[in-house]
């Protein structure tokens, strides 16, 4: 149907047709061993041959069905594997972890055994400024330089504990399960340290004054 | 046609081949392939150095990426496919394609949709569903598009000189069926406006349809049609048959019905019920064997010539594509399986994994497309042998800098998300994951840069190439006799394959009914149970300021970097909070579980940070996460939100079953604007609470301290801020 331009020059036409024959003739390369097995296709030019299905690349399709039934096998037809019932077991080890050791130096609270003022300060660098300023001075979070506490009396045990469970309505999130104990006791000590720097745009005092 | 009496022998007609179309498609191809490159590279120079995001929203990573994505695969790998269907199919059919007309209407109707695609992208105009993120008004252009070629190609089929069609043949139709339905079903949506709609399905049922699709565009739009490219053009180039006949029937049944159920493999730990999830993992690993299957067919059809790969370089790409093939389909099944998926699911492991299929597998097979066919085409030669050498080595130290950065850096993502020690997170700082990396992305970056500067070699090669062709080129005319009607003969001793070769139509419905399987297998009991949609769950939906929130949150591409799917994996129930339910997302069109965490994870974030923090941190992000690489938000404080249109907008959502009441939406304003100066005073003293109410800033602050677990035993919270 879209013929209508090959009427005008059939002479020419026949020339390229011709042409285009020889360059198909010697147009697929089949090596000696293959002779008995060119299959009688021919697509533009492209032949297929009857090569059988490589056993290697059988076996490995077979192996992959079978190890489909056994992994659906695992996971659903025995118990206690599914992705619901191994993240209940991992979440049932914590809190044994937790009743038997760590909790035991949590619930003593602040503890200068293994804390450090250094870590304290990398610590507060890396997790508190955010909210409370390099120098904390306060920025959404109070000044934490003076002497005036929003939450607790500044002592150890109490800043300890405004750390650990955090004040959530204000926005400072709990970080009992980010830093272990003796992060928080070496906070505790970095601010301790810092009180009274009076740095350079320093949030104004809220709270109660404790001295 | 076929009326002829049998005894007396066809009349052979003469014929020529529309090469202006594969023309058309192939400078299309060289264009917008350039467009897909720079584009990703500009992106990777973000995310290795934040400032170049440059505060402009338009160039904004979150924007920019989809543009990249759709670019890449619809535009580049898009024309290529096209130019190499037109091309080869008229000459294994031995016919002209059906219409001119009609190809022409394909040609400039997909350019179109790739203009207004690179319009709306930058613009924050999303649907919000990766690969699919094109509006409605384009989605429908590109259904009729596409339609158009799948009418002209199957009207080409019938006139066809060949009596069987060949491989390739059967890769063509299985891509042009599959991508309408895939396409379809999921831009399946509800327009609120002429640039805006939200998803017809929610939460885990559009997270399935999604990746249904998703997958699937892999395996249907970058898979199938060059596997077809393949088995033309490798024996065409080095002149080999093709080794063996049995492994490509094999193959592609097995791969068509088999890839298409592997799209849940993306969803892996997520909220889908855990019977589809293994479907997902078990198909993937059975995936492996047919995509083996082409490429060992290929890269056997290249025996007695190998001698020839030295000198050659269009053979050289052709033998990388497919090492790399094979390579991305072994990758593929292995990143299935639950346990290594723990690891490298939202890690840079998946980035890799894609761009060693599409830089090596696609790309690498539209090169050597490229320098095979713009020399014939323009029968001429190509303008120097040597730049395409150059080209392939420069294009593979480039592949090789990406996939191992980004290798190494999701594999220590990865492990640095679930590192715990004593029960607690070694890494708790999402920030120190993200800086650790950015060495690894500035490699990347250098690798995207190769590639790219491989990419401009090309060009230049190919423009020299084309300004060489002799001046008034005569077609070539051809000639074969026309196709005789046979009796549907069984007694031949045919193949009942080599019989469906004859058949195509049945062949298609074949092709339909393989795909159909697995889709309805898979994915109607989700779509028909009530436990997906609003009917039994306690949540209550966005309020009208938080809806308007997620939608700018959609349309700055925020899932681009962050998702919405705490997995039920210890690690990250403690750094994000508890793990996802079903019904955090049940009222969710479309769904944002995202696919990557560039940043950290958003479906606990509500009530983590007073709202003055998100402020800051939207403003300036390192303000307050020093280090983060986040861009900065400025114009958000600046926009104002269209308040008006809410009303509209919950009305919507009330016809996709999402339970606002007729009241929630007529005074949707109100609340939106009560709520908002609510949170406006909250801000800051120093902020102008009325002022600032009226911004866009304060819709995403709302919209994301919604994001929270919900209360599990909720009787008495009538004076939340959620009360409707």
């Amino acid at each position: 149907m879209n013929d209508n331009q090959s009427n005008n020059s059939n002479a020419n036409a026949k020339k390229d047709i011709e042409q285009n024959k020889k360059a198909k003739d010697s147009s697929s390369i089949i090596l000696e061993d293959e002779k008995d097995i060119v299959l009688d296709h021919n697509y533009d030019g492209i032949k297929e041959l009857d090569n059988p299905l490589p056993k290697w690349w059988v076996n490995m399709f077979y192996l992959t069905a079978i190890f489909a039934v056994v992994y659906t096998g695992y996971y659903h037809f025995s118990s206690g594997h599914l992705i619901e019932d191994s993240f209940q077991k991992s979440m049932i080890v914590e809190i044994k972890e937790d009743s038997d050791s760590s909790t035991a130096m949590a619930s003593v609270g602040f503890s200068e055994e293994h804390a450090s003022i250094d870590e304290g300060a990398s610590l507060y660098t890396s997790r508190c400024a955010a909210c409370h300023g390099q120098k904390a001075e306060g920025i959404i979070g109070p000044n934490l330089t003076d002497s005036y506490w929003l939450n607790g009396d500044g002592t150890n045990d109490s800043i300890y504990n405004v750390i650990k469970v955090g004040i959530p309505e204000k926005g400072m999130i709990s970080w009992e399960k980010l830093l272990n104990p003796s992060q928080i006791s070496s906070l505790v000590l970095y601010i301790q340290s810092i009180k009274g720097t009076a740095p350079a745009n320093g949030k104004s005092p809220q709270g109660t004054l404790f001295e | 046609m076929n009326n002829q009496p049998q005894t007396q022998p066809p009349k052979n007609d003469v014929f020529q081949y529309d090469d202006s179309i594969v023309k058309k498609f192939i400078i299309a191809t060289i264009g917008w392939g350039f467009v897909a490159l720079l584009v990703g590279v500009i992106l990777a120079s973000q995310l290795a150095n934040w400032t170049f995001n440059l505060d402009l929203q338009w160039i904004t990573f979150g924007r920019l990426r989809p543009l990249h994505t759709n670019a890449a695969i619809f535009a580049f790998a898009g024309n290529a496919i096209f130019a190499g269907i037109y091309h080869s199919s008229q000459r294994l059919l031995k016919t002209r394609m059906f219409s001119d007309v009609l190809s022409k209407i394909h040609f400039w109707g997909w350019q179109l949709i790739i203009v207004s695609a690179a319009i709306t992208l930058p613009l924050g105009i999303t649907a919000g569903k990766e690969y699919a993120e094109l509006e409605w008004p384009i989605d429908i252009l590109i259904a009729l598009i596409w339609v158009i070629f799948a009418i002209n190609y199957f009207l080409t089929l019938k006139v066809r000189r060949e009596r069987h069609i060949y491989v390739a043949i059967w890769f063509y139709i299985a891509t042009i069926i599959t991508v309408a339905i895939l396409h379809i079903v999921n831009s399946l949506a509800i327009p609120v406006g002429l640039f805006k709609s939200y998803s017809l399905f929610s939460g885990v049922q559009d997270a399935l349809v999604q990746w249904w699709y998703g997958h699937n565009a892999v395996a249907f739009f970058l898979t199938t049609p060059f596997l077809g490219l393949m088995y033309y053009y490798i024996p065409k180039v080095i002149k080999r048959p093709v080794y063996s006949y049995r492994l490509s029937i094999i193959h592609f049944w097995a791969l068509v019905f088999i890839y298409i159920w592997a799209g849940p493999h993306h969803l892996l730990y997520s909220v889908l019920p855990e019977w589809a999830q293994t479907m997902g993992v078990v198909f993937s690993i059975m995936l492996l064997a047919p995509s083996w299957g082409g490429m060992i067919n290929g890269l056997l059809t290249l025996r007695g010539a190998w001698d020839r790969v030295r000198k050659e370089p269009i053979l050289k790409f052709f033998v990388a594509s497919l090492t790399l093939y094979g390579m991305a389909t072994f990758e593929g099944p292995l990143l299935a399986f639950k346990s290594v998926n723990a690891l490298a699911h939202f890690t840079d492991w998946i980035i890799g994994h894609v761009h060693s299929g599409v830089l090596g597998w696609n790309g690498f097979m539209i090169f050597a497309l490229l320098y095979y066919c713009v020399p014939k085409l323009w029968k001429t030669k190509l303008y120097s042998d040597k730049l395409a050498t150059t080209h392939f080595w420069v294009a593979t130290v480039g592949i090789i800098l990406y996939i191992m950065s980004m290798w190494a850096s999701g594999i220590t993502q990865g492990l640095m998300w679930l590192g715990l020690e004593d029960g607690r997170l070694m890494y708790p700082d999402f920030v120190e994951t993200v800086t650790k990396i950015i060495p690894l992305y500035y490699v990347r970056l250098v690798g995207g840069l190769l590639y790219l500067s491989g990419y401009i070699l090309m060009i230049y090669n190919l423009v020299r190439t084309i300004a060489s062709a002799p001046k008034n080129q005569q077609p070539i005319s051809y000639s074969a006799p026309p196709l005789q009607k046979v009796e549907h003969d069984h007694n031949t001793g045919e193949s009942s394959h080599r019989w469906l070769e004859r058949e195509p139509e049945i062949l298609t419905i074949l092709v339909i009914v393989a795909v159909a399987v697995g889709s309805v297998i898979e994915i109607m009991p989700s779509l028909t149970s009530h436990k997906f949609v609003a009917q039994e769950t306690t949540k209550k939906p966005y309020t009208a300021l938080e809806l308007a929130g997620r939608d700018i949150y959609i349309r700055e591409g925020c899932y681009t970097c962050h998702s919405q799917m705490v997995r039920p994996i210890k690690a990250e129930v403690l750094r994000y909070g508890p793990k996802s339910e079903l019904d955090d997302s049940i009222y969710d069109h479309p769904f944002q579980w995202g696919s990557r965490r560039i940043g950290p994870d958003l479906a606990r974030v509500g009530g983590k940070y007073p709202d003055i923090w998100h402020f800051r941190h939207m403003e300036d992000p390192r303000s307050m996460a020093p280090g983060s690489i986040m861009p900065n938000y400025p114009w958000l404080l600046k926009n104002n939100l269209d308040y008006g249109i809410l009303e509209k907008k919950l009305r919507v959502m009330q016809t996709l079953g999402v339970p606002y009441s007729d009241e929630n939406a007529e005074h949707a304003l109100e609340d939106a604007k009560a709520q908002a100066l609510e949170i406006g005073k909250n801000l800051d003293p120093s902020i102008d609470a009325k002022k600032i109410s009226k911004k866009e800033i304060i819709a995403v602050i709302a919209y994301l301290q919604s994001l929270k677990a919900q209360e599990s035993h909720e009787p008495s919270h009538g004076e939340t801020k959620q009360g409707h």
